[in-house]
């Protein structure tokens, strides 16, 4: 039994559908409507990495007797515990790749996406206030990740949001001008699959892209990921989401 | 074989200490570059050449520039042959790794705030003031840029130090707990995540009182203090602790041998 918990397809719940596609393996999926988010997570207390994550209350992966998330980590998981198709270079040079990589994505794109698509599109009002306040299952930071988004999002925050974004596709377009296929070379990889996550509210229109520059190498890329059947699976799994993500890093 | 790596750090903790140490774990012998964070070694040129983050550590090995220290950790377990660092088990790294990065992005960033502001921004804060200035612009990453200038000229908010507080003492609670069933971070094996942690966690018991920060020690956590222990007695830590310039402060033996009652 094998099943993803999520609060509708966030950019974190839509690299893990796609990283299971990839690799063929059957998985259910149960939506929790975001207002149910404290009752179900209260589910998942027996473990207290997932109870204290910093990534978000969901997607979890459920697999068999093991309960994982933090998107990044369960993409590895996916990898270390079913190998093939192989998802990450052979090398320990591309592995280093792949995880310096997923610490800017995590650390600096994802609370940025989060800040924009509760900006944009979450509109979960006054109603968060009633709900999460003594949401007690989570810990005070996410209770309070929860309570800004019923606030308007200052303009401060949507600034510093855009520039972080800024240095993802710049980062990310880098990558690919001298002609590459995939973000790491030759070899399609979970890097590829954590940024078209983080790309595509862009470039489907589910985000605002004014103002933010993308390179014609990273359209061109992002439509190739985007051909590939196991990503056009997951994408119909669920409707695009937006919920209060990871928090902005506090320090450096 | 392959050429030695080429380890440019400061002081043997931190983010320094992890590649340092799990490179002493593994075995395996490496060129040492100190880089005195205190004079902004870090971002002169040169250095920039070499690491564009401005930031320590920074390895170089096999013609590849890496950073981001606990990626750095991994790379060492997986390049080199010598003990596994990572549990073969997929969910117990899985659990490995969610530890550091609880460590790399919520724990460590909360007593290094309250320790730069302490001890970090005093200890330049009376160079030249036109130095100063010079060398905060010449920070590559704004994020970086910010933290020094809160720590240079004494910035940080109560609210936010206050908060930094409340987080250490909420992570150091949550660490004793997961020692609760296994001796390791990661479960019954030694592993990266214990090498990531004890850059962090060994400086607190001696901080409670000069931090203010009563957080790890043997009555509030006393598996934490057995942990440390046990890591004390590694022989890793002693090697990788000769690298210090301005001296660790602590007595390994001491620690190694200390008495529970
Ligand atoms: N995420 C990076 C952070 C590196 C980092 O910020 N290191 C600190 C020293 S522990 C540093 O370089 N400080 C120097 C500065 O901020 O200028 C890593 O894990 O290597």
């Amino acid at each position: 039994m094998r099943t993803l918990h999520i609060n509708g397809m966030t950019p974190p719940a839509l690299a893990i559908a796609i990283a299971l596609n990839e690799k063929g393996l059957a998985f259910s999926i149960t939506q929790i409507d975001w207002r149910e988010t404290p009752a179900a997570f209260a589910r998942f207390s027996d473990s207290p990495e997932i109870a204290a994550t910093l990534e978000g209350e969901f997607p979890i992966l459920v697999d068999g007797m093991t309960a994982v998330s933090d998107s990044y980590f369960v993409l590895e998981y996916l990898d270390d515990a079913y190998p093939t198709p192989r998802l990450r270079p052979s090398d320990a040079y591309g592995q280093w790749q792949l995880q310096a990589l997923a610490r800017f994505f995590g650390e600096r794109a994802l609370p940025a996406i989060s800040t924009l698509g509760v900006a944009q599109v979450f509109g979960g009002g006054a109603a968060v206030k009633a709900l999460f306040e003594n949401a007690t299952a989570l810990t005070s930071e996410r209770r309070d990740a929860w309570l800004a988004a019923a606030e308007p999002t200052s303009e401060n925050a949507i600034e510093e949001s855009r520039r972080k974004l800024g240095l993802l596709f710049d980062r990310l377009d880098a990558m690919l001008v001298g002609g590459q296929p995939w973000l790491l070379g030759q070899d399609y990889s979970l890097s590829d699959i954590a940024a078209f996550a983080l790309v595509h509210p862009f470039l489907d229109g589910s985000l605002d892209a004014e103002g933010l520059a993308i390179g014609e190498a990273l359209r061109l890329w992002h439509e190739r990921v985007l051909a590939r059947p196991a990503v056009q699976a997951a994408l119909t799994l669920a409707k695009p989401a937006f919920l209060p993500g990871p928090e902005h890093a506090r320090w450096g | 074989m392959s050429e030695k790596p080429v380890l440019y750090h400061w002081e043997p903790n931190a983010n320094s200490g992890k590649p340092m140490l799990a490179l002493e774990e593994k075995g395996v012998a490496y060129d040492s570059v100190y880089i005195d964070m205190l004079e902004f070694d870090q971002h002169r040129p040169d250095y920039l050449e070499i690491n564009p983050m401005g930031t320590i550590p920074a390895m170089v090995h096999d013609g590849h520039l890496l950073n981001e220290s606990t990626a750095i950790m991994e790379y060492v377990d997986a390049r080199f042959d010598g003990p596994k660092l990572r549990p073969d088990d997929a969910a117990k790294r899985w659990k490995m790794r969610w530890w550091m990065k609880y460590c790399d992005q919520y724990y460590a960033p909360s007593a290094s705030m309250v320790a730069w502001d302490m001890f970090t921004g005093p200890a330049v804060r009376n160079k030249d003031p036109d130095e100063l200035r010079a060398r905060i612009e010449a920070i590559p990453l704004r994020e970086r840029r910010i933290a020094w200038t809160k720590a240079i000229y004494g910035q940080f908010s109560e609210e936010e130090l206050a908060e930094s507080r409340r987080r250490v003492m909420i992570a150091s609670a949550l660490f004793e707990d997961n020692l609760r069933e296994n001796d390791w971070v990661a479960g019954d094996q030694f592993s990266l995540a214990d090498i990531n942690a004890f850059n962090l966690v060994y400086i607190l018991p001696h901080m409670a009182d000069t931090m203010r920060l009563p957080s790890v020690s043997v009555e509030r956590t006393p598996r934490t203090m057995k942990w440390l222990q046990r890591m004390y007695q590694r022989p890793s830590i002693r090697r990788t602790w000769a690298h210090s310039r301005g001296g660790m402060h602590i007595d390994i033996e001491a620690e190694a041998n200390r008495e529970f009652v």
